[in-house]
């Protein structure tokens, strides 16, 4: 009796045989497969444009200021009260404030927008003393601070290990 | 496969154990020198699986956030770059979901991929070659190759942005989603189906465009 054709097997080991990845005898099996298959052989031409395809999509690039935009996120998260991030806090804010009140920048004023989004778009020197501006708000009244409201709760056995199922 | 893997990089992973040691430190520097070095394939990532646009600046940035104050946690089983995708995977993941059920997102994934100007990075050098018509079609089957990615189930896309553009690898990526690497592969091998499926009206187009930019990639080097 012959053996149905193992179509759907040599497909599933495209990825593998394409990447080289496959042991020999297998390789071997799936490139005879793919000389007497014509479909096999089209799909593996498909799978290949495919991934080219994917890696040809315009690149994205991180918009200016972006670790910038981080630390303060991660600043304004220390004020909410995460102990261990305390001293972090202080090691991060007291050389941009120092700096800031050197060269008198350090003026309070209300934040325009009230988003970490401008502090990212913000120049770096403008940044500073936004972001320190920010802080004074976030150190008054946390809860009115509304990116401070968007940070998520930061627990770090939460992070993925609840949702593997869901993966 | 992307040619790039920092995940298995070995040089790149001590380099990666040493700024987290010192990130432990509070050494704020050390935490700002992971987020230069992750911040464009976290970006790029993010930005697939939710579409570009400040909701992907914001996604990006919580993914570097939560890393930190998770740090205390990060045991170093996993490497940094598959922690951080970790992060940022189930991030987008919760936030498609929330979308789901919120207003349609304001920027359309194909207008916003061709509207990325102002920003920091690379970008593929044009070959004078290519006539407008040219870069038409290749605009087209982008804004394809993007919605048939975009329309992909969350698990089957997060597979394919991971081992295609990002190049990790099979266990890298069970590492990432948190499950079996056979589930991986037949994830992806699920992803090639429905995405062939989807762009079969362009799959012709694909395999030209496909092998003028491998030529291209290959004269280049
Ligand atoms: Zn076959």
């Amino acid at each position: 009796m012959m053996r149905p054709a193992p179509c759907r097997r040599v497909q599933r080991r495209l990825d593998d045989f394409a990447a080289g990845s496959l042991p020999a005898g297998e390789a071997w099996k799936v490139q005879q497969h793919l000389a007497a298959c014509a479909k096999c052989a089209q799909t593996l031409n498909d799978f290949g444009a495919l991934r080219t395809a994917a890696s040809m999509l315009e690149p994205e690039a991180p918009p200016p200021g972006f670790e910038d935009a981080v630390m303060c996120r991660i600043v304004a998260q220390g004020l909410r009260g995460t102990p261990w991030l305390v001293r972090f806090r202080w090691a991060a804010l007291t050389a941009p404030v120092a700096l800031a009140l050197a060269l008198g920048l350090l003026v309070p004023r209300p934040e325009p927008t009230r988003t970490l989004r401008s502090v990212a778009a913000a120049p770096i020197d403008v940044g500073v003393t936004r972001a320190s501006g920010r802080l004074a708000v976030a150190a008054s009244d946390p809860l009115a601070d509304l990116a401070a409201a968007n940070l998520v709760e930061l627990d770090g056995a939460a992070v993925g290990a609840n949702r593997d199922a869901d993966l | 496969m992307a040619s790039e893997n920092l995940a298995t990089s070995g040089a790149t992973a001590e380099l990666d154990a040493a700024l987290v040691d010192r990130c432990r430190s509070n050494d704020a520097a050390a935490f700002n020198a992971v987020v230069a070095r992750h911040k464009a394939r976290v970006f790029r990532f993010v930005c697939r699986m939710v579409g570009p646009g400040p909701d992907a600046d914001d996604l990006a940035q919580e993914t570097f956030v939560k890393a930190y104050t998770s740090l205390a946690g990060f045991r170093g089983s996993a490497s940094l770059t598959t922690w951080l995708f970790r992060i940022a995977g189930n991030l987008c993941i919760d936030y498609r979901r929330r979308r789901k059920h919120g207003p349609a997102r304001a920027v359309s994934l194909t207008a916003a991929l061709f509207a990325d100007e102002g920003r920091e990075g690379p970008s593929e050098p044009r070959d004078p070659r290519d006539g407008p018509e040219a870069e038409a079609l290749r605009g087209e089957l982008r804004g394809q190759v993007y919605a048939a990615i975009d329309a992909l189930p969350d698990k089957l896309r997060m597979v394919v942005l991971l081992y295609d553009i990002e190049g990790l690898t099979y266990d890298e990526i069970s590492q990432v989603v948190g499950c079996p690497m056979g589930t991986v592969k037949s994830r992806l091998f699920s992803a090639r189906c429905s995405l062939r499926s989807a762009l079969s009206a362009y799959m012709g187009d694909l395999a030209l465009a496909t092998s003028a930019h491998t030529d291209r990639r290959g004269s280049a080097r």
